[in-house]
């Protein structure tokens, strides 16, 4: 019996926790990191401070947690990858990875944001660049291998990734600034835009065949229809 | 009475440079929100670098935002004068790559303010005008270089105006996030301890990153420069 009372303990533990960081999560996309507070956090779940505190003993911790969540979410898009790579894979894909970013954006916002925070999450290994740069670069390498991009010139190659890095990175930023906040009913419209700028950062290596598909994506994303 | 006159002490033998308390203050304060970030900046902490008291601090700027506004004002201003003695009717690729070279020099010079002001969900809402208003400015600014790149024979003009409005916000996008980047790219790479060579090499790469969405459409002039510019720089 006592062995029972200690598993429901153990699993109302964690749950408590869960609570806890979906609750956080839906807060700082509304909010940021900066103006969330384990106060507000605490009266919104109607717990007391120290309920929360006594699972994250400051509010860092749960960002800490909740970033960590996204680096493993991110980790699991190397299964999408297969040699019949095309450019609209490479769009699914992305967009895929972009409205992920969304869905963590408060998080994702603030870590590529502050300067402490920066050059923390890369000297404790979990930096974003670290978890999408295989994904970018495997997109690459099978798009060149399948005739829709040609090789960059070897001093190109990392001007390349770095603007790739970027806007797959930074899109979220830039669409907070063109709406104010990001509704659901624009997110859809932002994350197709984003997701082919993110295409378009390889226009210059582009191949006849490659050009043919990314017009055929632009048309669709212009006319909103995303059934491809 | 002691630290008082000591504090005085202080601020005479600083303002002996020619700055006023002001000047000082922000300068500090750049220095320290470059290393620690926005988040971790206290005033408290910025007094004390100084010999003063957060009363003296908070007498200039009552609050850090208003550190943080002044900072960013100060930025701006040094971004207009560079756009003004930059961009011209004769303007070539060469001359653009230099003027993108000096916003990422003058991004990365304020580098705390910058990846704070174009990152966290929150800031971002609160100085929505100001963003605006920075879009904007950024957009009339690159539809004249192309204007001026095109008229000087080094781009051709982009037709259809969704890919000309993609090539607008890569550059934007590139410009305005180029630092945040920076600042995780370098993160774990040893950068010169000049700190000269340690900005240019920073401001050759985005500069670099700036244009490369243009390249597509440079006619053969264009990119026989940015084949020039490349030769030297990367």
């Amino acid at each position: 019996m006592k062995k029972n009372e200690q598993n429901t303990a153990k699993n109302k533990n964690s749950s408590t926790r869960n609570i806890i960081l979906t609750k956080s999560l839906e807060l700082i996309n509304c909010i940021g990191v900066v103006d969330f507070r384990i106060d507000s956090l605490a009266s919104s779940l109607s717990l007391s401070p120290g309920n929360i505190t006594y699972h994250f003993s400051r509010k860092e911790d749960i960002c800490i947690v909740l970033w960590e969540k996204f680096l493993n979410k991110l980790d699991t898009y190397d299964i999408m990858f297969s040699q019949m790579l095309d450019l609209k894979q490479s769009f699914l894909i992305l967009r895929s990875i972009c409205r992920l970013i969304y869905d963590y954006r408060g998080v994702v916002m603030f870590r590529g944001g502050d300067i402490r925070t920066i050059v923390d999450d890369e000297t404790d290994h979990r930096s974003f660049k670290k978890h999408i740069h295989p994904i970018l670069s495997t997109i690459a390498t099978w798009l060149q291998t399948n005739g829709y991009i040609n090789e960059s010139a070897d001093g190109d190659k990392e001007i390349e990734n770095t603007l790739q890095t970027l806007i797959v990175r930074w899109w979220i930023n830039q669409a907070a600034i063109e709406q104010s906040g990001i509704s659901s009913s624009l997110l859809v419209k932002e994350t197709n835009r984003s997701t082919l700028l993110l295409l378009f950062s390889f226009y210059p290596l582009f191949t006849e065949k490659g050009i043919r598909e990314f017009e055929e994506i632009t048309e669709r994303v212009k006319q909103n229809d995303m059934d491809i | 009475m002691k630290k008082e006159v000591k504090n005085k002490e202080i601020l005479t033998s600083l303002k002996e440079s020619g700055e006023s308390t002001k000047q000082i203050i922000l300068h500090k304060a750049n220095e320290i929100i470059n290393k620690a970030g926005m988040v971790d900046f206290r005033i408290d902490t910025l007094a004390a670098s100084l010999g003063l008291s957060p009363g003296n601090i908070t007498y200039h700027f009552p609050k850090k935002e208003d550190i943080s506004n002044a900072l960013w004002e100060l930025c701006n201003r040094e971004i207009t004068a560079a756009t003004e003695h930059y961009i011209t009717p004769l303007l070539d690729v060469k001359q653009l790559f230099l003027f993108y070279r000096f916003l990422v020099g003058v991004f990365y010079k304020y580098k705390g303010i910058v990846c704070f002001r174009m990152g966290d969900l929150g800031v971002i809402h609160k100085g929505m005008n100001a963003n605006r208003i920075f879009r904007n400015t950024a957009k009339e600014q690159f539809q004249q270089n192309t204007e001026y790149l095109i008229k000087n024979g080094y781009m051709n003009k982009i037709n259809d105006p969704f890919l000309a409005e993609m090539t607008f916000l890569l550059q934007f996008m590139g410009i305005g996030w180029s630092i945040n980047h920076a600042v995780s790219f370098y993160a774990d790479k040893k950068l010169p301890k000049n700190k000269g060579k340690e900005n240019e090499i920073i401001a050759n790469k985005y500069a670099h990153v700036i244009l490369r969405p243009l390249t597509p459409f440079l006619t053969e002039k264009g990119k026989e420069q940015l084949k020039g510019i490349s030769s030297i720089t990367q």
